[in-house]
């Protein structure tokens, strides 16, 4: 089955796409940059349950830093995390999470990320419990 | 003192007050309404509206420049009109900080420009205090076209100090933004020592960039075309300007 995350992993300068559920289980993922990158597990799961809580008015955070940045997106019951290097531009990314995000809801979240692909765990995060 | 008028209650001429005393007076007691300030050769106005100033006028000039000018007056005939309204809003400054505000002398104007013009000065610069550059800096943003709405968070009291009368939904908004600020500044991706220059977050369908600046936040609502990184850049350099 083709990684349904590609579409966005492939967009420039990105380099991570990951797909957590409410309770901050990791459920797919696709990424470019080799590297883990150094969020600790503690602070991104606390992080992503509060997005999903806030879900209704949050829809959407974009932390900036001067080597990259993070774009979180509240999907139904899922959160979007992108990692952003310094080539990836925030603005085209935002119009291809969009696209994409309208492509999985036509087609139903939990049929496009399928259960099987929720093994994975948190290895691609340092620290992580 | 003449009584004018008591219907509107306390209000009349006075002579011989300082207009920083003036001010104090009319801010403290919460007034609104207008001070008309006549010397013999000028005519100035000060709107107070719940004890906070929000409109002045004094020839050409308006806003934060008039009461400079007014506040340089040493002698006049004051008038005070309770309730009469405001033809504008012009000033979004506390009075607090504008008595910190140097008073532009009318002469000592001219001789700086005329230094300024021949090279013997550097332009001036504010000496305003950390406050007043950072409400000067709120209504900059508040000029920009793209910026729809924008909120001006005290970090060290946790509560919004601009605008000064708030609308109840521009309190929902800060609380929810400066808990999201707090959360972001705990992650620390890219490295242990990494922090936030700059947060976006879409809240109730509104697009918030935030901005840190000393003990403020700043919060300001723009379309989503905007380039978050170049309102960042506009944001640093207006604010390097106006030091």
């Amino acid at each position: 089955m083709a990684d349904p995350l590609r579409e966005i992993a492939s967009v420039e300068g990105v380099e991570g796409v990951y797909l957590f559920s409410s309770s901050g289980a990791s459920v797919a993922e696709s990424r470019n940059s080799p590297a883990a990158h150094d969020i600790p597990f503690g602070g991104l799961r606390d992080f992503l349950r509060y997005l999903a809580e806030s879900s209704r008015n949050l829809s959407e955070v974009t932390i900036f830093y001067p080597s990259g940045f993070l774009f979180f997106r509240v999907i139904d019951d899922f959160v979007l995390l992108t990692v952003g290097g310094p080539k990836a531009n925030p603005s085209l990314l935002r119009v291809a999470v969009d696209v994409a995000q309208y492509r999985w809801k036509d087609k139903g979240m939990d049929k496009v990320f399928r259960r099987e692909q929720r093994s994975r765990g948190w290895r691609l995060f340092k620290g992580r419990e | 003192m003449e009584e004018r008028d008591s219907q509107k209650g306390f209000g009349g001429l006075l002579h011989g007050l300082d207009i920083r005393n003036l001010i104090q007076i009319c801010a403290v007691n919460g007034i609104t309404g207008r001070v008309q300030i006549e010397t013999d050769d000028e005519r100035g106005e000060i709107y107070f509206e719940k004890g906070e100033i929000v409109h002045s006028a004094c020839g050409d000039l308006r806003g934060v420049e008039s009461l400079r000018r007014i506040i340089g007056w040493e002698g006049g005939e004051i008038r005070l009109e309770p309730g009469v309204p405001p033809p504008a809003v012009t000033v979004d400054v506390p009075w607090q900080a504008l008595l910190l505000t140097p008073a532009i002398n009318p002469q000592e104007t001219e001789v700086k420009k005329e230094e300024e013009e021949e090279g013997a000065l550097p332009p001036a610069k504010s000496q305003a205090s950390e406050t007043l550059l950072v409400y000067r800096l709120y209504s900059e943003i508040l000029s920009w076209q793209e910026v729809s709405n924008c909120i001006l968070y005290s970090l060290e009291k946790r509560e919004v100090v601009r605008p000064s009368t708030p609308v109840p939904r521009m309190h929902r908004w800060a609380e929810a933004l400066q808990e999201l600020y707090n959360r972001c500044n705990a992650l620390s991706p890219f490295g242990r020592h990494s922090l936030p220059v700059l947060i976006s977050a879409v809240l109730e369908g509104r697009l918030w960039a935030l901005m840190n600046y000393g003990p403020y936040l700043f919060a300001l609502e723009i379309p989503r075309t905007v380039d978050l990184r170049e309102i960042h850049l506009r944001f640093l350099r207006t604010a390097e300007e106006l030091k």
